[in-house]
């Protein structure tokens, strides 16, 4: 069972999310250079140095209320979304609907990155900012599906008891398909591999084009935060949480989702950009229809069990 | 203070580099790409990621004005380098990165800076020179709007049009290029936009009166003599550079990478051998990739009578990247047909004119990504037209 600390531990929460932000930074640059090395490693830590002394921007008309809060929204969010997942029997927030709390704060992001694009006032953030939005439309209805079928096969909302559901055979085998979209939607919403358009080269880095300084430094890292946030969420979903032999439950955790953050890092240069207009396509034609048969197929290995 | 110095140093040994050519200074900006890919120092994306503005030529006249512009909107710290041969290349970007290093050195600056009203009155005059720096020009709004409410800055509220589905949107009026990642050298596209969808375009060009292709090797005019060896090297790098900014624009970053190298492989002097199985095996990827394909397919597509003489072009963005890759196989392999230097300028220069002419039209309805991809495979080169002796004699 899973006990609930104080939410002072929250500040625990945003240390780990970005420590494992962090981890994701360095996977990514390793990758981009084909090595392991220190000097690969130590890219991330070069890039926020120099993002911290770099000076702030700003632009003739902006709206800076709404500019600043959307670009910080990006890391707040990644840390409401890992308030809810369950380390080693001890969670921030044990809330009895943990599950649509997730996607109610992935949710937010739609606000938060088109509020990032509109207030800086300029054309390239504000083509980023609606890029996002119709890629948005196309991946939250496959993701609420998607997010449904663990809950589904659990009987309950709370992601303590989806967790504890997984003790005979973990969802990613009972539901592929499930697993399958819900990454590809945790990439679609930190704006990851071919999800980037929002952030394009051809529109001048999108959102980010008129950021520079410590805001461009939030969004990027906000962007790997919920890359983590995403991937911690999967391990209590749909890879049995804890579960394994020999090791404490709290390092199984922690390999779980440094493994699925691996995979989703990799996707990146691997695959193409997807335009958003042509993803809209795929997401309506074929992700609805396929999340909508894999809760159909859960419901009736529920069905057929009780 | 020392954690600001520190902080700078560190920074200062990934910088980021924003290249703005100069048409012409292709070699150059080879040069700089080629370096930073072995530094693996990143490419900027916009003046607000840039540290360093390398210029790569000799800019005059409203080039010099953009690139100025895109200066002011680049944030401290920053290094500015103006290089107009490869020579003393590296020198000349040690001393950037160690300007970018020093404290004193961008306080300085920071200091002595134009202020921001001077930048904004000089975009106001010009009104066409803001290429995508925001940082004094916010969104370029219709001056002849009329409507009276003056918002904060001394812009104007956006006139709206009827869009192709019949709503009245605002319209936006934005100038893509002339300093802008993956875009041809010299060239700017007048966009009008609503949403993000292109209405209207109209190609200006920054022309350079004695430049000469750097692709088409100076000297080599004669039509008589057989193709100099080191024709099909450039011609393959040349394709392969096309190759490169295309699959850059579609996201596909690592087959763009896979292409940098096999383009500064091939116009490494040294080397006797070509990579003529690297080239193949890139050739079959793309070939192979349906995601390609399907970002590709109907973009830019030219009819087959708009295109004669210009075979080449025919067929959509997907034919001319293939046709490309294709051709960059064959005069590796050294089965290319034999073209003498003198036709293949002619050839350049007809095209380079004719597809400025066609571009206007296959942007239109398209969106900024679409139109993106669209000029980038075209391979457009800004150069000036040919005198008549030199047409006569080839």
């Amino acid at each position: 069972m899973v006990e609930q600390v104080s939410p002072w531990a929250g500040l625990l929460v945003l240390a780990g999310v970005l420590v494992l932000a962090a981890v994701a930074a360095s996977l990514d640059a390793a990758l981009v250079q084909g090595r392991v090395s220190r000097r690969s490693l130590a890219v991330p830590w070069q890039e926020g140095a120099r993002l911290l002394v770099q000076r702030r921007r700003t632009t003739l008309a902006d709206d800076p209320l709404l500019w600043r809060f959307g670009g910080g929204a990006l890391l707040v969010v990644a840390v409401l979304m890992a308030a809810v997942v369950p380390w080693a029997g001890w969670t921030v927030a044990d809330l009895p609907v943990g599950v649509v709390w997730f996607n109610a704060m992935d949710v937010l992001l739609w606000a938060a990155v088109w509020i990032l694009g509109w207030g800086a006032d300029s054309a390239w953030p504000l083509v980023g900012g609606h890029r996002f939005l119709a890629q948005a439309m196309s991946y939250e209805l496959p993701l609420m599906f998607a997010l449904s079928a663990p809950a589904l096969a659990a009987g309950s909302l709370r992601v303590a008891d989806v967790q504890a559901a997984q003790s005979g055979l973990w969802y990613v085998v009972q539901m592929p398909v499930a697993f399958v979209v819900y990454l590809v939607c945790v990439m679609a919403f930190s704006l990851w591999g071919p999800f980037a358009a929002p952030l394009g080269s051809d529109i001048g880095g999108g959102v980010l084009a008129e950021s520079a300084g410590v805001d461009r430094l939030l969004v990027l890292l906000g962007r790997y935060a919920l890359l983590a946030a995403g991937a911690a969420f999967a391990v209590p979903l749909f890879l049995g949480g804890g579960q394994g032999p020999l090791l404490p439950s709290l390092l199984w955790s922690l390999v779980k989702t440094v493994t699925v953050i691996a995979v989703l890092v990799g996707c990146r240069r691997r695959l193409v950009l997807l335009r958003p207009e042509r993803f809209a396509e795929v997401g309506w034609v074929v992700g609805v229809p396929l999340t909508l048969l894999q809760l159909l197929v859960v419901s009736l290995i529920v069905i057929g069990r009780s | 203070m020392e954690l600001t110095g520190r902080l700078l140093r560190w920074g200062a040994m990934r910088p980021h580099l924003l290249l703005a050519e100069v048409p012409g200074s292709t070699g150059v900006r080879l040069a700089v790409e080629a370096h930073a890919r072995q530094s693996e120092w990143p490419l900027a994306l916009s003046p607000a990621d840039a540290d360093v503005l390398v210029v790569c030529g000799r800019p005059h006249g409203a080039l010099a004005d953009a690139v100025d512009t895109t200066w002011r909107a680049i944030s401290e710290p920053r290094a500015r380098l103006e290089l107009s041969t490869p020579v003393g290349l590296s020198a000349e970007l040690a001393r950037a990165v160690a300007e970018l290093s020093s404290v004193a050195l961008q306080r300085d600056g920071a200091a002595h800076r134009e202020p921001a009203a001077a930048g904004e009155q000089a975009a106001e005059q010009s009104h066409g020179d803001m290429d995508m720096s925001g940082a004094h020009g916010g969104m370029e709004m219709d001056r002849g709007s009329g409507m009276g409410m003056s918002l904060p800055g001394g812009l104007v509220m956006a006139d709206r049009a009827q869009d192709r589905d019949g709503l009245m949107l605002d319209v936006l009026h934005l100038r893509l290029g002339p300093v802008l990642p993956c875009w041809p050298a010299g060239l700017a596209l007048d966009v009008v936009l609503q949403g993000d969808v292109v209405q209207e375009a109209e190609v200006v060009t920054y022309e350079v009166p004695d430049a000469s292709s750097y692709w088409l090797a100076p000297g080599a005019h004669d039509g008589a003599l057989p193709v100099p060896a080191h024709l099909h090297r450039r011609t393959a790098a040349r394709r392969l550079d096309a190759a490169a900014r295309l699959l850059q624009l579609t996201g596909w970053t690592a087959g763009a990478d896979q292409a940098r190298r096999l383009r500064d492989a091939l116009l490494e002097p040294s080397s006797d051998r070509l990579p003529d199985a690297a080239v193949s095996a890139l050739a079959r990827r793309v070939r192979r990739s349906r995601s390609l394909r399907w970002a590709l397919r109907d973009l830019g597509a030219v009819p087959p009578e708009a295109a004669d003489g210009l075979g080449r072009i025919a067929g959509d963005a997907h034919d001319r990247l293939l046709s490309w890759l294709d051709e960059a196989e064959r005069e590796v392999r050294g089965d290319a047909a034999a073209v003498s230097p003198g036709q293949a300028r002619r050839d350049a220069d007809d095209s380079g004119a004719a597809l400025r002419r066609l571009l206007p039209g296959l942007v239109r309805g398209l969106d900024v990504a679409g139109a993106r991809l669209v000029v980038a495979s075209l391979d457009l080169e800004v150069l000036p037209a040919p005198c008549p002796a030199e047409v006569a004699r080839g």
